[in-house]
């Protein structure tokens, strides 16, 4: 005989803390911090042990808690105790009094959110007349089951033995590498290009790869040029394609200019 | 047939020719009465189909008024609908939903605060759903979405205005 656990899917950190607290049955103000993080730690534990994937969120509660906990063995007037953590990404949860206070913020939502469901659920006993949409809605309810004695087990094995044979003949995950545009030498390419043909060629030409990262550098490299009033755009017809010319004139002068100009223009590196 | 008793026969044509809940003034015109009288009659109209031989009911929303189906009949018309008709919100989308309706208009990082979860994909569903809508924008760094509820959510939990919503329980016990 195998019997069937359901090991309860939370949401996030707050109704896994909430779902803690409650199951104590005892004033909220009176939880302990020790308790209820070690309680959290374990279910973790339970959840990594059943290889559930633990999101993010999870983990950064459970190092919020730890370091409430660290801190609350500290003496209150030590120095250690005074130093401002930066705690960055970490919920900004810096006493007891503050972790309570946001449980019951969520289980006010979280009672909330029972209510709305025991509405939805006589609202959906009623068909209106309409033909709408509102009652097209997908089943997303989720709950997870384990079977015990032996059971797990293989399915345990049975997933890992899956997962091997995929890893093994599937490729590397692979990522692109990062393309780098500098919008000054986009700049000058443009111009080293242009002065090269002394006559005017379609935007196009000046892209190599297309990618969104090299049409918005020249876009933006383009714009730059014609305020600078360096280069001149146009098209023949309307939504026809773009020409660009240089302004060899404007580049002669320009270059008096740009000497007593001093500094140059700040560039940003995409 | 005296006049009163024609109108009111009027209006369950109408209600029954149009999808929509019917909006109280639309009805007033229609029937050349004023919106007091309206109001009677659908109070009236209502009346009769609490009867327990009709199957049909009268809703009001915030909208207008609807008709539809009494809830025990639900098993039957049921099966006139396809599986998937029946499908209820997630808990997270439930969770989602009870933040904006009490905090709105109210931001995504507002909602993930209380959560304390990510909750792109969840107000996604909800946008597409129409139980939300983007409400203009915060006047803080980033201007930031502001999110509401809409008609739609009213109409799906069966309430007539968000004022109707029971406090929220924020005291400790």
């Amino acid at each position: 005989m195998s019997y069937v656990v359901k090991l309860p899917v939370y949401e996030g950190p707050f109704e896994l803390l909430y779902d803690l607290v409650r199951k104590q049955e005892i004033d909220i103000w009176s939880v302990s911090v020790t308790e209820i993080t070690a309680q959290y730690l374990d279910y973790l534990r339970l959840m990594e042990e059943f290889n559930l994937e633990i999101a993010g969120e999870f983990l950064v509660m459970a190092a919020t808690l730890l370091r409430l906990k660290s801190r609350m063995l500290l003496p209150a007037n030590s120095e250690a105790a005074v130093v401002e953590e930066t705690g960055e990404g970490l919920f900004s949860i810096h006493s007891s009094e503050e972790l309570i206070r946001r449980i019951i913020e969520y289980r006010a939502f979280k009672l909330a959110a029972n209510y709305f469901q025991k509405r939805e659920e006589e609202q959906q006993k009623i068909f209106f007349r309409s033909t709408g949409d509102p009652k097209i809605m997908y089943v997303t309810r989720q709950e997870t089951f384990f079977f015990r004695e032996g059971m797990l087990e293989k399915l345990v094995s049975a997933m890992k033995g899956i997962m091997q044979r995929k890893l093994t003949r599937e490729k590397e995950p692979h990522i692109e590498p990062m393309e780098e545009y500098n919008l000054l030498e986009r700049k000058n390419l443009i111009i080293r290009r242009l002065s090269q043909r002394q006559k005017a060629v379609y935007l196009d030409s000046m892209l190599e790869t297309r990618s969104p990262a090299e049409i918005v550098t020249t876009f933006i490299a383009v714009l730059d040029l014609t305020l600078q009033k360096k280069v001149r755009v146009w098209q023949q017809y309307n939504l026809g394609p773009i020409l660009i010319e240089i302004i060899p004139s404007a580049f002669k002068v320009g270059k008096k200019e740009e000497g007593n100009a001093g500094n140059k223009e700040r560039e940003t590196h995409e | 047939m005296n006049d009163a008793a024609s109108k009111k026969s009027l209006l369950e044509a109408l209600l029954f020719a149009w999808e929509d809940p019917l909006q109280i003034e639309k009805i007033a015109s229609i029937l050349e009465i004023s919106a007091e009288d309206a109001d009677a009659l659908i109070e009236e109209l209502a009346k009769e189909f609490q009867r327990e031989d009709r199957g049909i009911r009268l809703y009001r929303q915030e909208e207008g008024v609807q008709l539809g189906t009494k809830p025990e009949a639900a098993s039957y018309v049921e099966k006139l609908f396809s599986r998937e008709t029946a499908g209820s919100l997630s808990n997270a989308a439930l969770e989602t939903l009870a933040i904006i309706a009490y905090k709105q208009p109210v931001t995504r990082a507002e909602i993930e605060d209380i959560r304390g979860v990510n909750s792109d994909r969840v107000l996604e569903n909800l946008l597409q759903r129409k139980l939300i809508k983007a409400a203009g924008r915060k006047d803080s760094p980033g201007k930031p979405v502001l999110f509401a509820t809409t008609p739609e959510f009213l109409q799906y939990f069966g309430l007539e205005n968000v004022d109707e919503l029971p406090p929220l329980k924020k005291e400790t016990k």
